[in-house]
């Protein structure tokens, strides 16, 4: 009887979601804009869209024996002190990202990869499970929900290959959960939806991320306190 | 379009989630047990030990330590495995739950590693705890169902992480791979995590025919039957491979 009663709230809930009634862009306003500079460069990046890589081979779990656009003789014993036709002078001062030919394209995504673990926008930091991307969400009164998607150098990316919906949990059993989709606003920087005004003080957010190349959506708790 | 496809596929499976039969199963009655017996016994492990290899990234290493290389079970020396759940399943009525701690249960995580690496809770809330100025993203999963996922970027930060379901739930972070960490959600208070030298005992069991869980996370769970005579005393080794 109860899994009957399940069924029927969820087949409900899947109609009024399908019908788009409670999906919400309203918040799209320019003060809730976060000013989020999409870059290319950050889209050649691994967790970009035009990552033409290797996933998982950005920095972390870096190897020196392992370089883009090296050859394997070339890097053998390899130190950062000692490179091969290089005299120590030219050395001094080196950076890695101004390496002796390496295309300025595969040094990118090699720039601290997984290095920034921190929110950008005041909001709530995760790193993906899929271990590439990472979010931040930040919610308001005024602006509601907005998702951030990063690369796997922290770098903001365009929101146009990932989706989301949040389900707002009141802590007060008597207020219903209200479930909302996010859509794309201020030119693919955020994904957004507007709060839930019946909501009154701290409460839970569920939010559920599709990453591209993933079947299942990965959830996400934030508890919000305003 | 593709975000449209996205969306479509979520709400296919959030309904899926919602529909879950979860809330079908019975609650457990606890009561006076008569003729209770004992199951008891010890946990041991043959074969090769398995090793684990933890390679932590430079960024981390002042928090973290260093790359490291261990065995993945706690083996002592006459083979008994240590940190194991030894639990009856399907018992619907028994002895009554042990009196709930003034304080929940707590899961740290500690220079990038989980304390307790093994607990038993009741269904509820999960305090979870980063000890480390670094970010945790500790991960709960039942199999491959996310139980919760939350965020603790700064030292000190405290999260009570809800587990709704019984079971085996595996806890990972999402920023450190090696992380792991194993709360088995009790259904019943017959359970028991095994000490250093792969001992565990269950007492007030009924008499009565019943399948043992032995599970530990690294290795796939035993299951075995076992009967439990009026006051007897079941002596079990159990062995893990």
């Amino acid at each position: 009887m109860k899994y009957m009663m399940n069924a029927t709230v969820a087949i409900a809930t899947l109609s009024v979601l399908a019908l788009g009634t409670i999906s919400d862009a309203s918040a799209d306003t320019a003060a809730c804009d976060l000013k989020i500079k999409l870059t290319d460069k950050a889209e050649m990046m691994e967790g970009g869209a035009h990552f033409k890589g290797t996933p998982g081979t950005a920095m972390a779990g870096m190897k020196m024996d392992k370089m883009p656009g090296m050859k394997k003789e070339a890097m053998a014993g390899m130190k950062m002190d000692k490179m091969p036709g290089m005299k120590k002078e030219a050395m001094a001062g080196m950076k890695m990202d101004k390496m002796p030919g390496m295309k300025k394209e595969a040094m990118a995504g090699m720039k601290g990869a997984h290095e920034v673990h921190d929110g950008q926008y005041g909001g709530t930091f995760f790193m993906a499970p899929n271990k590439t991307h990472h979010i931040e969400g930040i919610y308001s009164k005024d602006c509601g929900f907005r998702l951030v998607l990063f690369n796997a150098h922290t770098q903001p990316i365009n929101v146009n290959r990932f989706g989301a919906f949040v389900k707002y949990i009141p802590e007060d059993e008597d207020t219903p959960e209200a479930f909302r989709i996010l859509s794309p606003a201020h030119e693919g920087s955020v994904l957004k939806v507007s709060s839930n005004p019946k909501i009154k003080g701290e409460f839970d957010v569920e939010l559920y991320v599709s990453f591209p190349g993933s079947d299942e959506p990965s959830m996400f708790n934030i508890r919000v306190k305003h | 379009m593709t975000h449209l496809r996205s969306v479509v596929g979520m709400i296919v499976i959030a309904g899926a989630l919602i529909a879950s039969p979860a809330f079908a199963a019975k609650k457990y009655k606890g009561g006076a047990v008569k003729n209770g017996g004992v199951i008891q016994g010890s946990v041991i492990f043959e074969g090769k030990v398995p090793t684990l290899k933890v390679a932590i990234p430079a960024k981390d290493r002042s928090v973290c330590g260093n790359d490291r290389e261990g065995p993945a079970l706690m083996v002592g020396p006459k083979k008994g495995v240590g940190e194991v759940v030894v639990y009856i399943k399907k018992l619907k009525k028994g002895k009554p739950w042990a009196k709930k701690p003034a304080t929940g249960p707590v899961l740290r995580n500690v220079k990038c590693r989980f304390e307790p690496h093994v607990q038993v809770v009741r269904k509820g809330k999960l305090t979870v705890i980063n000890d480390d100025p670094i970010l945790h993203n500790t991960h709960g999963f039942y199999g491959k169902r996310t139980a919760f996922n939350m965020a603790l970027p700064k030292q000190g930060e405290k999260i009570k992480a809800s587990l709704r379901r019984t079971g085996f739930a595996r806890m990972e972070c999402d920023a450190h791979a090696w992380m792991r960490a194993y709360v088995y959600v009790a259904k019943n208070p017959y359970w028991a995590i095994t000490d250093a030298s792969g001992a565990f005992s269950l007492t007030d069991v009924p008499p009565g025919k019943y399948t043992l869980v032995v599970a530990q996370g690294h290795l796939k769970a035993v299951e075995m039957p076992v009967t439990v005579k009026a006051n007897g005393d079941e002596k079990l080794t159990i062995k893990l491979k």
